[in-house]
C-alpha cells in the first residue's frame, strides 16, 4: 500500500473511533447511564491513536509539519481539538456533554479534509523556521480552545432557553458553565496572542519586518480584538450569559473566517498555506 | 473641588464606552483595511492613527489606575496582576511600532554575483527611511560573491544562501558571511538578509547600425517552474525579450532565448550562448556576456525590535496570568477556578447574534460567482496574452492562461507561423462581455469582439496579405484549477462577419494535422 492509503486507512479508522465515542456518550447522557461515560470517552481517546499515527505518517511522506494543504492543515486542527477536549474531560466527565458538540466537529474537518487533495507541495525556505512550527503550533491549539468555548457556549444558550433534559440538567448552573466558557476563550487567547507574536517574530526573520498588514494578518488581529471586545464588554457593561455565548460564536466565526476561509480570498503572504 | 479639563480628559479616557470603541474602530478598521478596494490606505489615514493614540492614551491611563490600585491593595492572587502585564505589554507594542516608523527604515537593492556595493545610501535602490532620520547606510563595502539556489524537480524554490564580503574601511581581511533565508547579518546596525527573490542576470552588449552600444544587465525574473524572464530596450527602439532556464541543481544557464521586437514586428527568435554574437537583420548585433546570478539583498534597521518583543512577551505573560491564576467556588469534582467577573442580569442586545448575521453575510459575499466585470477581465487578460504570444512568436507567454486543451492548439497555431516566418500582429478594438455563467468548475462567457490583424515577416516587419478588420461574438469556456480559471476552449458563438477578405496566408491552416481550426479567420479557434 501506498503512504497515502496507510493515512487514509489511519485516518478512517480514527474517524470511526471518534463516531463511536460520540454515540456513546449520546447513549451515556440521553439514557441516562453515567456509569458507561467513560467507556465512551476511551473509546474517543483511543481514537486518536490511529489518527497520531496518519499524522506521523504524513510527516514522514512530506517531510513537514502540517502547515500547507486543507488535508493536512484540517487532520491536525481536528487532532488537537480532541486532545484538548480528553484532556478536560478526564479530569471533568460530567462535561461530557461538550464532546457533543467538539468530536462532531472535529469529525467533519477530518472527514472534509480526506475529501481535499492530499498531493503533498513542496516546502518553500521561507516556511523553514522554528517560529513558524510555534505560529502553527498554538494557532491550532488556539482553535481548539475556542472550539471548546462554543461547546460551552451552545449548552449555555440552550439552558437559557429554558430547555430541559437529563443532559443539561446533569449540567454545572449556568453561571458555572459560562465561566469556564470564558475560561476557554482565555486560554484560547493565549494560544492566539503566542501566534501572532511567534508568526511576528518569524516575518522579521523572512522579510524584515514584524507587521505588514498582510490580509491574514490583519484578520489575525481583528479575531483578537473581537475577542478582547467581548472580554471587556462582558467586564465593564456586565453581558448576560445568553449575549456572551453568541459573542463567543461570533468570535469563533472570526477565527474560522481568519485561518480556513480568508486564505482563499485574499492574495496573501500565506498563500502557500491551506492549500 | 471643580474638575479641571485635563481630568475631564483623563476620565474620557478610561471610560469603559471610550475604551470599548477605541477597539472597535481599530477592529473595523482592520476590516475595512481588508475588504476594501485600495484599503490599506485605511492603515496610514490620520483617523487610523489618531484612534491608536487614543489607545495608547487610555492603556497608559489604565496602566497608571491599575498600579495605584494594586500598590494600595497588594492582592495576594496573580490574576488582577495579569491585566496589568497585557496593558503594559501592549504600550509597549505600540510604542515600539511608533518608533520604528519615526527611526526605523528599509531598503532593498539588486546585486550580481562580484558586485559590490559602497558604503554609501546611495547604493541602495530603493529606500524607505522613517519619518525623523535619513536613509540606511551600511558602514562596510557589500560584495555579493556566490548565489546558491536550489529548486525541487517541481520548479519551486528549495534553499537559497548566499555568501557575502563585507569589508570595513580600515579593516585588512574582509568578513565572509553565509546568509540562508530566514537568518541576516549584522553591520553597523543594520540587518542585512535575503528573501526569496533571485535569478540569473544577462549581461548583454548591444550595437545598433548606428554603433550606438548598450550594455545592460537584465535581471530576469522568476515567471513560472524553472523559468525565468526579462526585457530591455536596445539602441534603435527595439527591445529584446529573455528567457533562460535554471535547472533544479541551481546552475548557472549557459544560453538565453531571445526574441527582438521592434514596434510590434518580430525581428529575431532563437537561443544565444555566452559570447556568441547575434546578428540582427536591422544592421546592429547583441552579445551576451556572462549570465550571473542576482538576488535582491534586504536592509532593515529597527531601533525598537526588543522593545516590541519585550511587548509580546508581556502580553503572553499577561493573559496566561489572568487566566490562569483563578480561584472560585467548589463544584462538581473539584474546584471550579473559573471565577470570571460575574455578569450582570442585563438583558443586553445580542450582540453576537447581529455580528454572526453580519458575517454570514460577509461569508456569502466573498463567496459569490465571477462577476460579469471578472469575466471581462479574464478575457481581456487572455486575448493581451495570446495577442502578445503570436507577435513575439512565443506560445509560453499564454501558460498562465491556458489549459492543456487551448495549450496544445497554440502551440500549434504559433509554430506553423514561426515555421512560416511569419508573425500576426493583432490589436483588439472593442470587447462587449454579453453574458457570463458559471457552473461548479466552469465558466462560460459569450463576448462581442472587433479586432484588426495585420500579417508581418519575421527579420524586417514588412507587412504580409491585407490588414483586416473583423467582428465575432465569442464563448470563451474557463475550467478552474485551484485558484485559477484558464481558458479550456474558445468557439464562435455565431458565424463570424468579415470585413475584408483573409490574407493568403490563412490556406496554410488546413494543412495542420490534430488542429480544426477556421480555415477562413485569423481568429483561429476550433469550430464546434
Amino acid at each position: 500500500m501506498s503512504s497515502f492509503a496507510w493515512e487514509a486507512t489511519f485516518h478512517w479508522s480514527a474517524v470511526a473511533l471518534y463516531i463511536a465515542g460520540i454515540v456513546g456518550i449520546a447513549y451515556a447522557e440521553f439514557f441516562n447511564h453515567p456509569g458507561k461515560r467513560m467507556g465512551a470517552l476511551w473509546l474517543a481517546a483511543a481514537g486518536l491513536l490511529p489518527h497520531t499515527v496518519a499524522l506521523v505518517l504524513r510527516y514522514i511522506h512530506v517531510g513537514h509539519g502540517p502547515y500547507m494543504m486543507k488535508y493536512e492543515v484540517l487532520s491536525s486542527n481536528a487532532w488537537i481539538a480532541v486532545v484538548l477536549l480528553l484532556l478536560f474531560l478526564f479530569r471533568r466527565p460530567g462535561w461530557s456533554p461538550l464532546a457533543l458538540v467538539v468530536l462532531p466537529v472535529s469529525v467533519l474537518m477530518l472527514g472534509f479534509g480526506l475529501f481535499t487533495n492530499p498531493e503533498a507541495r513542496d516546502l518553500p525556505p521561507t516556511l523553514r523556521s522554528m517560529w513558524l512550527v510555534f505560529h502553527v503550533l498554538f494557532n491550532k491549539l488556539a482553535v481548539g480552545a475556542f472550539l471548546l468555548s462554543v461547546a460551552a457556549a451552545v449548552i449555555v444558550l440552550r439552558k437559557q432557553a429554558g430547555a430541559s433534559s437529563r443532559l443539561l440538567n446533569r449540567m454545572p448552573d449556568v453561571e458555572i458553565v459560562e465561566a469556564y466558557m470564558v475560561r476557554f476563550i482565555g486560554f484560547g487567547m493565549v494560544f492566539w496572542t503566542t501566534t501572532i507574536a511567534a508568526g511576528a517574530i518569524w516575518a522579521n526573520q523572512s522579510w524584515g519586518r514584524y507587521w505588514g498588514w498582510d490580509p491574514i494578518e490583519t484578520w489575525s488581529l481583528v479575531t483578537w480584538l473581537g475577542y478582547v471586545i467581548l472580554l471587556h464588554a462582558r467586564l465593564f457593561f456586565r453581558l448576560n450569559a445568553r449575549s456572551t455565548a453568541w459573542g463567543t460564536m461570533a468570535c469563533f466565526i472570526l477565527s474560522v473566517l481568519t485561518i480556513l476561509v480568508f486564505p482563499f480570498v485574499f492574495p496573501s503572504m500565506h498563500s502557500a498555506y491551506f492549500q | 473641588m471643580q474638575a479641571t479639563p485635563f481630568h475631564r480628559l483623563k476620565r474620557s479616557l478610561r471610560s469603559p464606552a471610550i475604551i470599548v470603541a477605541e477597539i472597535v474602530v481599530i477592529m473595523l478598521a482592520g476590516v475595512a483595511g481588508t475588504l476594501l478596494p485600495q484599503g490599506s490606505q485605511v492603515f496610514r489615514s490620520g483617523w487610523f492613527l489618531g484612534t491608536v493614540a487614543l489607545a495608547f492614551a487610555s492603556l497608559l491611563i489604565v496602566v497608571m489606575d491599575q498600579c495605584r490600585n494594586l500598590c494600595r491593595t497588594r492582592p495576594r492572587q496573580f490574576a488582577p496582576y495579569g491585566g496589568l502585564l497585557i496593558h503594559v505589554g501592549l504600550l509597549l507594542v505600540i510604542f515600539a511600532a511608533a518608533l520604528n516608523a519615526l527611526f526605523g527604515a528599509q531598503a532593498v537593492v539588486d546585486v550580481m554575483e562580484g558586485e559590490t556595493l559602497p558604503p554609501t545610501s546611495a547604493a541602495w535602490a530603493f529606500q524607505k527611511p522613517g519619518a525623523w532620520v535619513g536613509p540606511i547606510r551600511v558602514n562596510d563595502s557589500v560584495m555579493l560573491e556566490s548565489v546558491d539556489a536550489r529548486r525541487y524537480p517541481s520548479g519551486d524554490l528549495q534553499n537559497l544562501t548566499v555568501r557575502l564580503s563585507l569589508a570595513g574601511a580600515n579593516e585588512g581581511v574582509p568578513r565572509r558571511e553565509v546568509i540562508p533565508v530566514n537568518q541576516s547579518v549584522e553591520s553597523s546596525g543594520v540587518r542585512l538578509f535575503v528573501g526569496s527573490d533571485y535569478g540569473p542576470a544577462s549581461l548583454v552588449e548591444w550595437s545598433g547600425p548606428s554603433a550606438k552600444t548598450v550594455r545592460t544587465a537584465v535581471l530576469l525574473k522568476h515567471e513560472s517552474g524553472t523559468r525565468f524572464e526579462g526585457e530591455l530596450a536596445g539602441p534603435d527602439g527595439e527591445r529584446a525579450y529573455l528567457r533562460a532556464e535554471v535547472n533544479p541543481n541551481g546552475n548557472r544557464p549557459a544560453r538565453v532565448e531571445v526574441r527582438v521586437m521592434k514596434e510590434s514586428s518580430l525581428l529575431f527568435a532563437g537561443v544565444v550562448r555566452i559570447d556568441e554574437p547575434l546578428r540582427l537583420p536591422s544592421g546592429g548585433s547583441l552579445i551576451v556576456r556572462g549570465i550571473p546570478f542576482w538576488v535582491r539583498l534586504h536592509a532593515s534597521r529597527d531601533p525598537a525590535l526588543w522593545v516590541i518583543y519585550l511587548g509580546f512577551a508581556l502580553v503572553i505573560l499577561g493573559v496566561t496570568v489572568r487566566f490562569a491564576f483563578l480561584s472560585g467556588p467548589r463544584v462538581e469534582h473539584g474546584p471550579v477556578r473559573a471565577s470570571i467577573p460575574l455578569t450582570g442580569d442585563k438583558k443586553g442586545v445580542p450582540v453576537g447574534v447581529m455580528l454572526i448575521a453580519l458575517l454570514c453575510v460577509l461569508g456569502l459575499t466573498s463567496c459569490k460567482g465571477v462577476s460579469r466585470t471578472q469575466a471581462r477581465q479574464l478575457v481581456e487578460r487572455y486575448n493581451t496574452l495570446v495577442s502578445e504570444a503570436y507577435r513575439r512568436g512565443d506560445v509560453k507567454l499564454v501558460d498562465s492562461v491556458v489549459g492543456p486543451n487551448e495549450g496544445r492548439k497554440l502551440t500549434g497555431l504559433i509554430g506553423v507561423r514561426l515555421d512560416m516566418g511569419i508573425s500576426l500582429d493583432s490589436k483588439m478594438l472593442s470587447l462587449e462581455v454579453l453574458d457570463a455563467k458559471q457552473t461548479k468548475d466552469e465558466l462560460r462567457v459569450r463576448t462581442r469582439e472587433r479586432w484588426s490583424y495585420c500579417d508581418r515577416r519575421i527579420g524586417t516587419g514588412e507587412q504580409v496579405g491585407e490588414k483586416s478588420e473583423d467582428a465575432y461574438e465569442m464563448n470563451y469556456f474557463f475550467k478552474r484549477l485551484e485558484k485559477n480559471w484558464l481558458v479550456d476552449r474558445i468557439e464562435f458563438a455565431i458565424p463570424p462577419k468579415f470585413e475584408h477578405p483573409p490574407a493568403t496566408w490563412a490556406v496554410a491552416h488546413s494543412q495542420m494535422s490534430g488542429n480544426n481550426h477556421e480555415k477562413s479567420g485569423k481568429k483561429e479557434v476550433a469550430t464546434p
